[in-house]
């Protein structure tokens, strides 16, 4: 048994015995968990005596990191590293758009264009000796949320219902003024399209999904889109994302899906003159093609 | 030629049936048409290759079906593939072979159920000679089925009259 394990023994003991069962049970280590278990039971019985609070310097240390920092602050304390040579704790800044911004905002200063900020109050004590610490205080922010955010307040309108954490469904009407505006807008800048698919739902829903991602803030958007079976029509951004022109018409080949707009929307993969949607929950499969029949059992198959 | 080198002091003169001739000429040189259609053409040109070397049986590859005169199908047949498929072996000078390679040539393979668009075996639009198995067969299992083309080939009677 190392020291660390049994460090967190102790710790998870003393836990267990003041109420907080959960950060016993919550604890991933399989031996670790049970004998701090088994301790609790004997510490209760009174055959052994509670153990000391261990003091962990992983703790000491992260005290001295100030708890939040808001954007502004943590882009001015990264202008003012880069300013002062220090690029290395700019590049491992975590929060993509912080670190899209701060080097803009280093380019700015350089030119003149832009004053050099001040640094945040509450951090320059501690800046010194800590850099890689308050730098890692902005991974809790998820970018997703932000892109959220904007996307709320510039399309009220177009939000579908069904949107949850890691994706955004959007009514089809207004697509591509979305897809143009996710493309170019310089915050966001989704200048990849990395993958288009579509699903059958059933029940008469077909659904299109759209992976973006920034190559310049390296974030990512998942997009859904959900139409009916009987109107599938959703605007194609075939020029928005000129990849977008070969994924469609796969879809199109395989779903039906008919991205109006389009400049080129033949199927792609099966022949054209081939019936019916083969992807479709209902899809019936042809029973001869010029001519082949096709067998569903051919003789001497069971 | 080992046997007869030397000799002969003359012209010479050798008696044989003119079938056998001519199955023992087409037997050791069924150029085969050179394409594949899915995986199973990877082991063709394995095949093909010098460790297995399928020209030492006569085999050579050609690309026009006008010279071939075996078509080896190396793989899925698609429904869009199976119409072209027919349109080659049509193409293809008369006597003609052909040998399905792989599961999906002789019985639609993983997709005899469920793949709407597999032809469920190449023998639904032209007649094959021979089947090989496998998925994919290796070189050695299509070398025993090209062999066995070649025995079916050295016992037809291309010049015997059919009898009704």
């Amino acid at each position: 048994m190392s020291q660390e394990q049994e460090i967190l023994i102790a710790k998870l003991v003393n836990k267990g015995l003041d109420g907080d069962m959960d950060s016993v049970n919550a604890c991933e280590d399989r031996i670790v968990r049970g004998k701090a278990k088994a301790m609790i039971m004997k510490v209760k019985k009174g055959t052994v005596e509670r153990p000391p609070v261990p003091v962990s310097p992983g703790e000491e240390s992260s005290s001295k990191v100030p708890d939040s920092l808001s954007k502004d602050d943590m882009i001015a304390l990264l202008v003012n590293k880069g300013l002062d040579g220090d690029m290395d704790s700019v590049n491992a800044c975590d929060d993509r758009i912080v670190r899209g911004k701060a080097k803009a905002m280093i380019v700015k200063v350089k030119k003149g264009t832009a004053e050099r900020p001040e640094m945040p109050l509450e951090i320059t004590e501690s800046t010194e000796d800590n850099s890689q610490n308050d730098i890692k205080v902005e991974k809790v922010q998820d970018p997703f949320q932000e892109i959220k955010k904007m996307i709320e307040e510039k399309f009220p309108d177009d939000i579908d219902e069904g949107s949850e954490d890691k994706y955004i469904y959007f009514k089809p009407d207004n697509w591509l003024n979305i897809a143009k505006w996710l493309f170019s807008d310089t915050s966001l800048l989704f200048n990849s399209l990395q993958c288009q698919m579509g699903i059958d739902m059933g029940e008469d829903i077909l659904e299109s999904r759209y992976n973006l991602h920034s190559m310049k803030h390296d974030h990512y958007l998942e997009v859904r889109i959900r139409v009916p079976r009987s109107n599938a029509k959703i605007p194609s951004v075939e020029q928005v994302w000129r990849i977008a022109d070969w994924f469609e018409r796969e879809t199109y080949d395989m779903l039906g899906i008919e991205y109006s707009g389009h400049r080129d929307l033949r199927r792609i993969l099966l022949p054209s003159d081939w019936e019916g949607w083969p992807l479709r929950k209902d899809y019936q499969e042809p029973e001869t093609y010029h001519g082949i029949v096709v067998p569903k059992m051919k003789e001497g198959w069971d | 030629m080992g046997l007869l080198t030397n000799k002969f002091a003359e012209d010479n003169v050798i008696v044989a049936k003119l079938e056998k001739l001519l199955n023992w000429s087409r037997s050791t040189s069924p150029w085969f048409f050179q394409f594949g259609t899915a995986c199973c053409a990877i082991e063709m040109m394995a095949a093909a290759a010098p460790r297995h070397d399928i020209k030492r049986i006569g085999f050579i590859p050609r690309s026009s079906p006008r010279q071939a005169d075996v078509m080896i199908v190396a793989g899925t047949v698609t429904m869009k593939m199976a119409i072209r498929v027919k349109k080659l072996y049509e193409q293809m000078a008369d006597p003609k072979y052909v040998v399905a390679m792989g599961s999906c040539a002789t019985s639609g393979g993983p997709y005899w159920q469920h793949g709407y668009h597999v032809l469920k075996g190449v023998d639904i639009v032209i007649p094959v000679d021979v089947y090989v198995p496998g998925c994919p067969p290796r070189p050695e299992s299509l070398i025993e089925g090209l062999l066995k083309l070649e025995e079916q080939i050295l016992e037809e009677r291309p010049l015997t009259r059919k009898m009704a």
